[in-house]
């Protein structure tokens, strides 16, 4: 042992260095060795100066201290039971006069002599280092395995507590009853300086010294075992082992830890049994505890949300209640009696569980169901009105702090990521948005949280440009007539909409002021997050949030244009929804600017007066004033009228001399009829007005009736509007006769167009062989009808699609007057039938509405709008986009209603055809 | 092949028959619109059309004339404004047809 080695553990004992082993019997011969140093340790004070009587004395505590270690000192092999020691005389005397008489050392080594409970608890640490750390360490190295939890535990404690009880065992027995003894005669001061450990209460009864020397010992000891197991490991362990516990006592089905639940259940009580019987073992052995604590802690936090994950997550869709009640239940009556019982086998000072630790768990517990609902919140608002119960379990996750903030945030990136996509089309995004509104309308009647997170929705749907159109054509669908397949196979219309239309006017009238209303027994405070000029709006139906989409005018326009569109399409005489409608908005948004809507409305229903009144006119031929009515007379007394009219001479249509002859014996038919719907073209939207001609007898009825309608309404001149409106027809054909209603006017006009020409009888006579009629191909028909070429195909595959005609060579289209018989012949028509039905329903879906859009009449208007811009660059030299914008805006006959963006459009498609070019920075000039 | 047309539902735009300079002078709106009163145009809300060949609707001009300071004239060319009695341009009446209170107020 070299100086250094001494020098350090003089100041920082080392264990192995100083602890002495009992002196051998053999030796006892103290008397010569040099005066003043004794035999054992190597710290007996050398020092010369020691008088006699220290010497004896050092002597003969030498004596004891050999004999009383002797007896004191362990086994090397753990034995199973603490043995039995019996004291001899010699021994008694020895452990009396180290431990109570004069050989007793104060505390801190006075002299470095060494005190013999010291001595023991240091051989105890040797002793647990040489031979049980071993094994404890094999159990503990690793990664403790969640399978193996139990065992480690189960094993570590046994081990632990078999070796305290060999350690305190003759410490207990012949160490303590001397203490307490030589306490007993000498009166030593008490000893503050013990802190209160109240946590772990050791025997209280004992007086300080003992007590203490007893309490020192255990702490000692359960030091060098919490150390040797190492303390994250066991910590983390035991957490498992006791979130284990719980989700065996509770059932849970689905654990964090993976592990699946033992098929059969597992008796519960003899379960609880052990898991008391470890927990009790650890905390003998002290390794319950903070530590215990703490791991308790980190399982139950685990606990509550696996049991929540594995009880509550289920919503219950059928009775569409709250699981929070059941959630509080569980935690009064299943959970704290757990805690208790773990806080009492863990000797926790306070085992019982208070009332308000009671709720701030139910609390806590209400707050992580409501995140976990909130975070499929998404799921349950598509499924409205079915997901109720969690609805309620939110509204109550709505008290907790914090969770207003939470819901929104986590909502509006739920909806932003599985709503406002361009995958989702506007009539998904639109039923969601009336769930959403009807979801959180019940969860916070209010409405502050709504406006919060609709918010996004809203900004978006705005953007849609299909969005109005929806909602407006929804608002106008019938619900009963046009039962399911309408709404699933059009995503065009929305059914909630439509449904939320059906539903009866909510009443508008009654709510005054709701906030000042004071027998109002319901009412309640707006929420604290309300903004302070928040008011809540009066109505919250979903349509109200429909309609309020917009800006109001921006909303108007829109609603003029389908108005109008549907309006011509609509089949109902009486237009009942579409008064409705306006009704509606006219209450929701007050009645100016809807002058448009007002006046097409009026005019579709006037239409009918009018064809009526007129019908009256041309039949009963005689001049005749019964279609002016008194009424109208007084109306417009000023207006010119046809009093005295001139008698119309009655001009069948069939004599109608035309280009095209019908061969239709019409003067023998009553020949058809024609209804017009007279529209004040200055209110309705541009209207399609593709000219062509129409079958003869109809452009005959058609002056017929302007010139009647000029005289009745005096100064006034009818404009026909060929593309809009319907027609029915019957074909009669060689072999077969067919009926089509509701066709376009083209479709008629060019199917007319195939009967035979008076020059052309001879063809029609007779078939050729396949049983065709008269061809015509389409650059003819566009010349007999001066129609557009896209309007002619469009028709010719209409009617190919319907086995009227058949095209013979490219372009060329005959009659099939007799449906072939063989079968191969008419297998090939019904396939090219089917092809063409399908081209020509793809190219009907193409055509655009009855109103013309902006884009229509951009593209109509572009050669216009191109030769100008070519001009005005050659001119001036080159542009930017907004001087040429202004310009047009300027100069362009008739204005230039289109945006910067249109004109870049344009000069684009222009460059493109190498007119113009671009010099970058948005300035363009004529190609050179 | 024979077509027959069963029935033929037609639209069509009305307008005033009137010449270029479509809008009332008074209300400076289209003939085809209405007066700043009216909410129909048409029979609701009729043009009047005057000896001097000036039209306007017919609340338009009636305001007017109504007024001390406009003294019936015509508020285009300061005539006396007399309704025309016949219309002028409608195609359907070539007979002198006299209104019942053609004449203003």
């Amino acid at each position: 042992m070299d100086h250094q080695t001494l020098v350090f553990s003089s100041v920082f004992p080392v264990l192995s260095l100083s602890h002495t082993t009992p002196t051998p019997v053999a030796t006892p011969d103290l008397g010569f060795t040099a005066p003043g140093t004794s035999f054992g340790s190597p710290y007996i004070p050398r020092q010369a100066e020691l008088h006699d009587n220290t010497q004896h004395r050092g002597v003969k505590r030498t004596i004891a201290w050999s004999c009383a270690t002797r007896f004191l000192s362990l086994d090397k092999v753990v034995p199973a039971v603490p043995r039995i020691l019996h004291r001899t005389r010699e021994v008694e005397d020895a452990l009396v006069y180290l431990l109570a008489g004069e050989g007793r050392v104060e505390d801190g080594a006075r002299n470095g002599e060494e005190g013999l409970v010291e001595w023991y608890t240091n051989e105890c640490r040797l002793h647990f280092a040489n031979n049980v750390r071993p094994v404890l360490e094999e159990l503990w190295r690793d990664e403790v395995k969640i399978g193996l939890s139990w065992d480690v535990l189960d094993e570590s404690q046994r081990v632990l507590e078999q070796v305290q009880n060999v350690y305190l065992e003759p410490f207990n027995e012949h160490v303590l009853p001397f203490l307490q003894s030589g306490a007993n005669s000498t009166i030593r001061p008490s000893r503050p300086s013990r802190p209160p450990r109240p946590m772990r209460p050791t025997r209280r009864d004992e007086d300080g010294a003992a007590g203490h020397a007893s309490w020192k010992f255990r702490r000692d000891m359960h030091a060098l075992f919490a150390h040797c197991v190492a303390p994250q490991r066991f910590s983390k362990t035991l957490s498992y082992v006791l979130y284990d516990a719980g989700c065996r006592l509770f059932r849970i089905h689905t654990r964090q830890d993976g592990v699946q639940p033992s098929a059969p259940p597992e008796d519960i009580t003899e379960f609880r049994q052990r898991m008391t019987a470890l927990l009790q073992g650890l905390e003998r052995v002290g390794l319950g505890g903070e530590n215990a604590q703490k791991a308790f802690a980190h399982a139950m936090n685990k606990l509550l949300d696996s049991f929540i994950n594995s009880h509550f997550l289920k919503v219950d869709w059928y009775s569409k209640k709250s699981v929070v009640p059941q959630l509080k239940l569980w935690i009064r009556d299943g959970f704290c009696p757990l805690v208790e019982l773990v806080l009492e086998c863990l000797r926790c000072e306070q085992s019982s569980v208070l009332p308000t630790e009671v709720t701030s768990w139910q609390e806590m517990a209400l707050g992580r169901l409501g995140r976990v609902r909130v975070d499929n919140l998404f799921d349950f608002v598509i499924n409205w009105d079915k997901s109720l119960g969690a609805f309620l379990d939110i509204k109550d996750y709505l008290k907790v702090a914090g969770a207003k903030q939470h819901l929104t945030s986590s909502f509006s990136q739920q909806v932003s990521r599985r709503l406002l996509h361009p995958g989702a089309t506007t009539t998904y995004i639109l039923n969601v948005y009336i769930s959403i509104v009807r979801a959180f309308h019940e969860l916070e009647p209010k409405g502050v949280l709504l406006e919060r997170v609709a918010r996004p929705i809203r900004r978006y749907l705005k953007e849609r440009e299909d969005t109005a159109r929806i909602i407006i054509s929804s608002l106008l669908t019938d619900l009963s007539h046009e039962t399911g397949s309408k709404f699933s196979s059009n995503s065009e219309l929305s059914y909630e909409i439509a449904s939320e239309m059906a539903k009866p006017l909510a009443n508008l009238g009654q709510e005054a002021d709701e906030e000042l209303n004071w027998n109002d027994m319901n009412w309640q405070p707006l929420p604290q997050d309300a903004s302070p000029d928040y008011k809540k709006s009066k109505v919250e139906d979903v349509i109200w949030f429909l309609l309020t989409l917009w800006e109001r005018d921006d909303f108007i326009n829109e609603l003029k244009n389908i108005l109008g569109d549907h309006l011509l399409r609509c089949q109902d005489p009486e237009y009942e929804k579409e008064i409705r409608l306006l009704e509606l908005i006219k209450m929701r948004l007050g009645d100016n600017n809807l002058q448009a809507c007002e006046v097409m409305l009026r005019d579709v229903l006037d239409s009918k007066r009018i064809n009526a009144s007129i019908h009256t006119a041309t039949i009963t031929s005689p001049p005749t004033q019964a279609f002016f009515t008194p009424e109208q007379q007084s109306r417009n007394p000023q207006t010119p009228d046809g009093r005295h009219p001139r008698t119309p001479q009655p001009r069948r249509p069939a004599q109608a001399s035309s280009h095209l002859a019908p061969s239709t014996p019409a003067a023998a038919l009553p020949g058809p009829t024609l209804n017009a719907q007279i529209l004040s073209s200055f209110f309705w939207p541009l209207l399609r007005d593709d000219d062509f001609r129409v079958p003869a007898e109809i452009s005959a009825l058609q002056t017929q009736y302007g010139t009647n309608f000029t005289r009745i309404k005096g100064m006034r001149k009818l404009r026909w509007m060929n593309a809009l409106g319907s027609g029915s027809i019957t074909l009669s054909f060689a072999d077969r006769t067919e009926d089509f209603d509701n066709l376009t006017p083209w479709q008629v006009s060019v199917v007319h167009a195939f009967q035979p020409q008076p020059g052309e009888q001879h063809i029609a006579a007779k078939h050729t062989k396949s049983g065709e009629g008269i061809s015509r191909n389409v650059s003819q028909l566009e010349d007999m009808l001066d129609m557009d070429e896209s309007l002619v195909r469009q028709a010719a595959a209409f009617w190919v699609g319907k086995s009227v005609l058949r095209e013979t060579g490219s372009d060329t289209y005959a009659v099939i007057e007799t449906l072939p018989t063989s079968d191969k012949k008419s297998k090939a028509d019904e396939d090219a039938a089917a092809a063409a039905a399908e081209l020509a329903a793809v190219e009907a879906a193409q055509q655009p509405t009855a109103v013309r859009s902006q884009q229509d009449l951009l593209n109509e208007k572009k050669d216009v709008y191109a030769a100008f811009i070519i001009g005005m660059l050659t001119a001036q030299g080159n542009m930017p986009v907004k001087r040429i914008l202004m310009m047009m805006r300027m100069m362009v006959v008739g204005g230039f209603p289109f945006g910067e963006e249109e004109v870049g459009g344009l000069l684009l498609e222009m460059e493109g055809e190498g007119k113009v070019i671009g010099f970058g920075g948005d300035v363009w000039g004529v190609k050179k | 092949m024979k077509v027959t047309i069963k029935e033929w539902n037609a639209v069509a735009a009305w307008r005033w028959d009137m010449p270029d300079d479509d809008v009332c002078g008074i209300c400076r709106n289209p003939y085809d619109s209405t007066c700043s009163k009216c909410k129909f145009p048409g029979d609701e809300c009729p043009l009047l059309l005057g000896e001097c060949n000036h039209s306007f609707h017919m609340h338009c001009i009636f305001s007017w004339l109504k007024q001390e300071s406009s003294q019936e004239k015509c508020p285009m060319c300061r005539q006396p404004f007399k309704s025309k009695s016949q219309d002028a341009t409608a195609a359907g009446a070539e007979e002198p047809t006299q209104a019942p209170d053609s004449s203003p107020i």
